[in-house]
């Protein structure tokens, strides 16, 4: 009786510790490989897309002989856009919503691309109505609610729905883990009684085999109790600061990039661009919520961060040599909005050409070279930011894959347990 | 002319956007207006329904424009002199009047040209100018808040705005007419009756939209360029404006054509704010000497091709002068 009671509990062990590993370990490595890739991915179209319409704003502002860089940009990221599109529809196969909005997004990057193609031909041939065309482009990029960059945000948050579930079934593991525990503790007082009753009816001192099973079990058990802490602990690191950090820092990337190619549009607009400013204001409002001054740097280089906005956000997550990541970005940031106070205050004196060619200038201390260093600090800190997620996360996998390797040691309990019980068996039967 | 890449381009935005086809065949040439046609008496000023006498008279100049440098004393023009520049609220998507010519990055046009003579005539050369673009809808709001000195935009003298804003004489006389798709029958406004119709905002052009008899359905946008964008992609099925304006904007696309009579006269005069009764002297000393000495004819030429001017029929010389003092 005893011998089916350990074998029937360590069956019950083995099936809800690997059901509920396989599970944990899926969710994780769908959020490795999957989910969160694919909300990153969004965010990067995002980016990709705003950077687009930048540099060809960039390119227009420059004349009908355009500048070769901002329009080689302009295609790059086209190019760089659609393919994560394409990327992103492969593996959404199997999500009918996530599928029908890539479309959606794609079939509006070609019409997009289409008016971009147009206002470059009118533009070309000296024709006003080009200015107008890269309008129409540039509002269907940007219009709230149903724009290019709306839906591709509306893309991640599909994606995001996919991570709620995977939290989900995390939250659900955790309930199993309690299951677990109750097997693995009624495992554990089997084994303790079955050592009592053989030392009682067989006036047994010690049975070596089950003391050995009993010692696997508590083995296992604080492996398990450990890897559960140690999981949760990496994955809310991961989910809570990584991968927020992750989100915000390609949000602070994109609204510079529609910062910046608002300006141009404001330029391209000659005095008459209150719209384009007003969403210029708008989107460094959310970066830092006052004008950034040398002062506010060198406080938030000392830890001590005196403004709001996705740039402190950044600033009061980091530590250590990421935190002086964050601060080269503030600084890139207060180098950029510098340049930016000299560009409009040359327009604001009626200095137009001298506004336009400080914009586009690629020279230290003009706006494109501001705006380079910005974007090369930015991206810096993604990537690190970006390892150290994976790396999180891969470790999580990795460590529960191990995990369910464990799980064939209550094949070894069991054994372990049947041997020691046989001989006292076979001792009575006879 | 545009390339094939462009058609196709279009193509596939009116396509994609709107489900309808291309209107017409791409051609090569610009767009030729007919000629004018017999047309019904042109009433004054269609959208002026406040009474102000002649819209078109203005304030009698003082005397001869005076010498660069050397100008009245506490005048609003002295104000100009010592600022160093004139503020000139202008277009620069209007071909032929006031735009950006992108191939030099320069702003050009008959309105242009009329600011730099302003400032020759203040400056003693016509490099002291702030260009402002602004669209049709801000014209009268920045005069009346002092943002600009004048408003040299095609803008037609009306009464409303009258009461508003003041106006030089009239320096040329426009007329409004329709652009269609080539592959339209519309003949004219009279055609386009719950057509969807576009102008640019704030524009006296939209006010007589909404006034034809037809019912036709006015649509206002910010500028005339983004009225043709609607126009391509098929959203809009009409432009009514000014028919300078009209020929600048066929010229552009080989796919439309300009129909039918004038329907309103749009007399164009040099806004300038109330405030500043000396300078609308100053102003109208300065184009009777531009009439006088040929220079506007010179500009006329520059600016209106010899097409153009024998499609639009408004014979080369500049409208007279018109006072009311």
């Amino acid at each position: 009786m005893l011998v089916y009671l350990i074998g029937g509990t360590a069956a019950a062990l083995f099936l809800v510790g690997s059901v509920t590993l396989v599970a944990a370990q899926r969710s994780v490595a769908g959020m490795r490989h999957e989910t969160v890739p694919a909300i990153v991915g969004a965010q990067r179209i995002h980016a990709t897309l705003a950077d687009a319409d930048r540099a060809e704003a960039n390119a227009f502002l420059s004349g009908a002989i355009e500048a070769a860089g901002p329009h080689h940009q302009y295609e790059d990221d086209i190019a760089a856009a659609m393919r994560e599109l394409e990327q992103a529809a492969e593996q959404a196969a199997g999500n009918a919503a996530v599928g029908r909005q890539i479309q959606v997004i794609s079939v509006q990057v070609t019409q997009y691309t289409s008016l971009v193609d147009i206002a470059r031909a009118d533009n070309q041939q000296g024709f006003p109505v080009g200015a107008a065309y890269l309008r129409q482009a540039s509002q269907l990029m940007h219009r709230p609610g149903d724009g290019i960059l709306a839906n591709v945000d509306q893309l991640g948050d599909l994606d995001a729905q996919d991570l709620g579930a995977e939290n989900t079934t995390l939250v659900v593991t955790v309930g199993m883990l309690l299951l677990y525990g109750a097997a693995l503790l009624t495992l554990l007082s089997l084994l303790v009684h079955s050592q009592r009753f053989l030392r009682e009816r067989f006036r047994r001192r010690r049975n070596g085999r089950l003391l050995f099973a009993t010692a696997i079990l508590v083995l296992l058990a604080a492996t398990i109790a450990s890897e559960a802490v140690f999981t949760a602990q990496t994955l809310v690191m991961a989910e809570g600061q990584h991968y927020n950090r992750l989100l915000n820092l390609w949000h602070i990337r994109s609204l510079v990039y529609d910062a910046n190619g608002n300006e141009s549009l404001s330029l391209i607009a000659r005095g008459n661009g209150d719209a384009f400013d007003r969403t210029f204001q708008s989107n460094t409002a959310r970066l830092a919520d006052r004008p950034m001054t040398d002062d506010l740097v060198n406080q938030a280089a000392r830890g001590d961060v005196q403004f709001q906005g996705l740039l402190a956000d950044e600033l009061n997550a980091s530590s250590g040599s990421e935190h002086d990541k964050a601060v080269a970005v503030l600084q890139a940031y207060r180098r950029f909005m510098g340049v930016d106070a000299t560009v409009r205050a040359r327009t604001q004196a009626g200095d137009h050409d001298s506004a336009s060619r400080l914009a586009l200038g690629t020279q230290p201390g003009q706006l494109g070279a501001a705006f380079a260093g910005l974007n090369v600090a930015l991206g810096r800190t993604i990537d690190d930011v970006q390892a150290q997620f994976d790396s999180a996360v891969a470790f999580a996998e990795y460590s529960l894959l191990g995990h369910i390797a464990l799980q064939l040691l209550t094949i070894v309990i069991v054994l372990q347990a049947y041997r020691g019980l046989k001989p006292r068996i076979d001792e009575y039967r006879a | 002319m545009r390339s094939l890449r462009t058609f196709a381009a279009l193509a596939a935005v009116v396509l994609a956007a709107t489900g309808c086809g291309l209107f017409g065949t791409p051609s090569t040439g610009v767009s030729s207006l007919p000629p004018p046609t017999a047309a019904p008496p042109v009433p004054p000023v269609a959208a002026s329904p406040q009474a102000c006498g002649d819209p078109t008279a203005s304030l009698r100049p003082a005397g001869p424009v005076p010498r660069a440098g050397d100008l009245p004393n506490g005048s609003f023009v002295q104000q100009i002199y010592n600022r160093g520049r004139v503020i000139a609220g202008i277009a620069q998507d209007t071909l032929m009047f006031g735009y950006l010519n992108p191939l030099d990055n320069q702003l050009e046009g008959f309105d242009i040209d009329l600011v730099r003579q302003l400032s020759q005539a203040i400056f003693g050369d016509d490099l002291h100018v702030e260009y402002r673009v602004i669209t049709p809808a801000q014209s009268v709001q920045v005069l009346r808040d002092g943002t600009v000195d004048v408003v040299v935009r095609t803008l037609p003298m009306t009464c409303s705005r009258w009461q508003q804003i003041a106006f030089s004489t009239e320096y040329f006389e426009a007329g409004q007419r329709v652009l269609v798709p080539k592959s339209s029958t519309a003949q004219s406004i009279a055609d386009l009756g719950k057509k969807r119709v576009c102008a640019a905002a704030g524009t006296t052009a939209l006010e007589n939209i909404a006034a034809a008899s037809s019912k036709p359905v006015p649509v206002g946008l910010t500028d005339q360029t983004d009225c043709l964008v609607q126009l391509e992609l098929g959203k809009v099925d009409a432009i009514s404006t000014d028919d300078v304006i009209l020929a600048g904007l066929a010229a552009q696309d080989p796919n439309v054509k300009v129909v039918g009579p004038r329907f309103a006269t749009l007399p164009y005069g040099i806004g300038i704010s109330q405030t500043h009764v000396d300078f609308v002297r100053y102003v109208n000393a300065l184009l009777e000497q531009l009439r006088v000495n040929g220079t506007w004819t010179t500009l006329y030429n520059r600016w209106l091709s010899p097409q153009v001017v024998q499609q639009l029929g408004v014979p080369p010389t500049p409208p007279a002068a018109r006072y009311r003092d």
